[in-house]
């Protein structure tokens, strides 16, 4: 198959993260991060969505609740 | 950037359950019976009663109406009572007898020459007829227990305070359950536990094959904290429902059960039937509700075949939902909330206290007002076991004090329950799906396997612009193979 096929597909697994577009950054920022196999963006796809390796999923879960944790302030409870 | 919509926050699933009639439960059980199922609990009076009131009021006139009569009930008649257009099809009228039709009270739609008429199903008019004549001998109303002169009888009081104190010992074990430092006290009995377990209110965290459980590890699920939060009717009707399903995966008949329900759902609070006579055959099903609280026994009357139902058995069909609440419509209503997200809770019932500790923060506890605040971290943590922000909404909503009533509408200020969808959403801001991702060169490929794709019920996302297509792994083979023989034929037609 030459690689000027107008026909040609690609294919390829993974799982689709919708989310908005503020997550999607901290995605991207998480990705950033990372070297070689360990990155986990297979495709920036648009605004709100992005394809990831499955097997990361569950990680990019809990480093995103992290991540946002960091920016959430509690009212003191002493008040 | 796309922002979360709060316009329409009723619409949400969770809110939809909530807001779905006490009887949903059964109503769901009878939806997916068969006509014969139908015949044979009409038999039962007190059966015909119960789904009578369980209709809507416009049906249920409707089946009154032609109960005596020795008509059927003709489509001309039936548009003509309800100020239909007379050229309406029948079938277009069969609409207001829909829910009479789906509980087979009215058969299917026949026809005389040109008149269209739905017959009466003769076991249920003869059932409702001996209903409201008194006739009949099926002791489905409950035969009264010949009792002696040194009997003792319970009061009514002492009737609900028992259905009450059992019931709601087998709330707090489940609410109790998912704390570390919980109240263990009054552990109900193996088979209400083993029915917990088998209807998923509860699991064994530690039991990785899932076939057996300890029952004494059992901990409340996240479907079980959105049972708690439901009102008390529709819990009642469910557990009866998981107690009939368990029932009939053993192979018994669940008409028998589901009619001796209906028939303590018409039986009077305060007398006592006897069970030998009201139900032949059926006494082990009064010894599993009585662990429920549905019925009472003194130990003498366990002997002689005597029991008393509670005021759980006693309203069970009442029809009416705001009557059958066991405590007082102000009882219920006891909750403050403040747009500083305070909470004011005027109650000393365990229970509700618990409830309440679930997803909010309490910071002081008098004898009878509890006072707390909804913050991050708990509403959080309550989200986290699977409670959503419509549950808790609603159930702030429906137990909010009288007060609360006497500002503008809505009775929750917005600024409170926006900030719990918020928290909601915070929570699950990825939504993922496994997918396969398709890169395309031609458009004209791309838009017929999107067709494809959407034929095949398994498109998750297309963008024209990039040519990407994003489908499920489940349909990939038959993509790929229908994207070959495009190709073959594209190709071919260079």
């Amino acid at each position: 198959m030459s690689y000027h096929d107008p026909y040609q597909v690609k294919a390829s697994n993974g799982t689709l993260i919708t989310c908005d577009s503020a997550a999607k950054q901290i995605l991207i920022h998480l990705d950033a991060q990372r070297d070689g196999p360990q990155k986990f963006i297979i495709r920036d796809v648009d605004d709100t969505h992005v394809l990831i390796k499955s097997i990361y999923v569950d990680m990019v879960r809990t480093s995103l609740q992290e991540e946002l944790e960091k920016n959430t302030y509690d009212q003191d409870p002493a008040l | 950037m796309v922002l979360p919509s709060f316009s329409n926050p009723g619409a949400g699933p969770a809110d939809a359950v909530v807001a779905a009639s006490p009887t949903a439960p059964l109503d769901a059980f009878l939806d997916n019976q068969p006509q014969t199922f139908y015949e044979s609990i009409y038999r039962s009076e007190a059966a015909c009663l119960c789904i009578l009131r369980l209709l809507p009021p416009v049906c249920r006139q409707i089946v009154l109406h032609v109960l005596w009569s020795h008509q059927t009930l003709k489509s001309a008649d039936l548009k003509a009572f309800c100020g239909m257009d007379e050229r309406l099809a029948p079938d277009a009228a069969e609409e207001v007898i829909r829910p009479a039709r789906d509980r087979h009270i009215f058969l299917s739609l026949n026809h005389k020459g040109n008149k269209f008429q739905w017959p009466l199903s003769d076991t249920f008019k003869r059932g409702l007829r001996n209903a409201l004549t008194g006739l009949g001998t099926s002791n489905s109303f409950g035969a009264p227990y010949a009792r002696g002169p040194r009997d003792e009888v319970p009061t009514a009081e002492a009737l609900t305070d028992y259905g009450e104190d059992t019931w709601e010992s087998i709330l707090k074990y489940m609410v109790s359950s998912g704390l570390t430092n919980g109240y263990r006290g009054g552990r109900p009995r193996n088979s209400v536990l083993l029915l917990l377990y088998q209807s998923g209110l509860m699991a064994d965290p530690y039991d990785r094959s899932g076939h057996n459980p300890k029952l004494e590890a059992l901990t409340i699920t996240s479907k079980g904290f959105q049972f708690l939060l439901e009102d008390r009717q529709t819990q009642l009707w469910q557990i009866l429902m998981y107690y009939l399903a368990g029932k009939q995966a053993r192979g018994e008949n669940a008409a028998d059960i589901l009619s001796l329900f209906f028939s303590l759902g018409c039986m009077q609070l305060g007398q006592d039937y006897s069970a030998s006579e009201s139900f032949p055959h059926m006494e082990n099903v009064l010894d599993d509700l009585e662990q429920y609280g549905f019925v009472y026994r003194t130990e003498m009357g366990r002997e002689r075949g005597q029991f008393f139902p509670t005021h759980l058995s006693t309203t069970l069909c009442s029809g009416e939902s705001g009557a059958s609440r066991s405590q007082s419509a102000d009882d219920k209503r006891f909750l403050i909330l403040e747009t500083n997200y305070k909470i004011y809770a005027y109650t000393s019932n365990d229970l509700e206290i618990a409830i309440l500790n679930l997803f909010v923060n309490i910071r002081i506890r008098y004898p009878n007002l509890v006072v707390g605040r909804l913050d991050r971290r708990h509403v959080k943590a309550a989200m986290d076991k699977g409670i959503a922000a419509g549950q808790i909404i609603s159930y702030l909503n429906s137990h909010a004090h009288p007060q609360m009533y006497n500002h503008p509408p809505p009775i929750l200020h917005p600024s409170v329950t926006d900030q719990l969808h918020l928290w909601d959403k915070e929570r699950n801001r990825l939504g993922a799906q496994e997918s396969v991702m398709f890169e395309f060169f031609s458009r004209e490929l791309f838009d017929e396997t999107r067709d494809e794709a959407e034929r095949n019920a398994g498109l998750h996302l297309a963008l024209p612009a990039k040519k990407l297509l994003f489908v499920d792994p489940n349909v990939r083979e038959a993509i790929k193979d229908f994207i070959k023989d495009k190709q073959v034929q594209l190709r071919g037609g260079i």
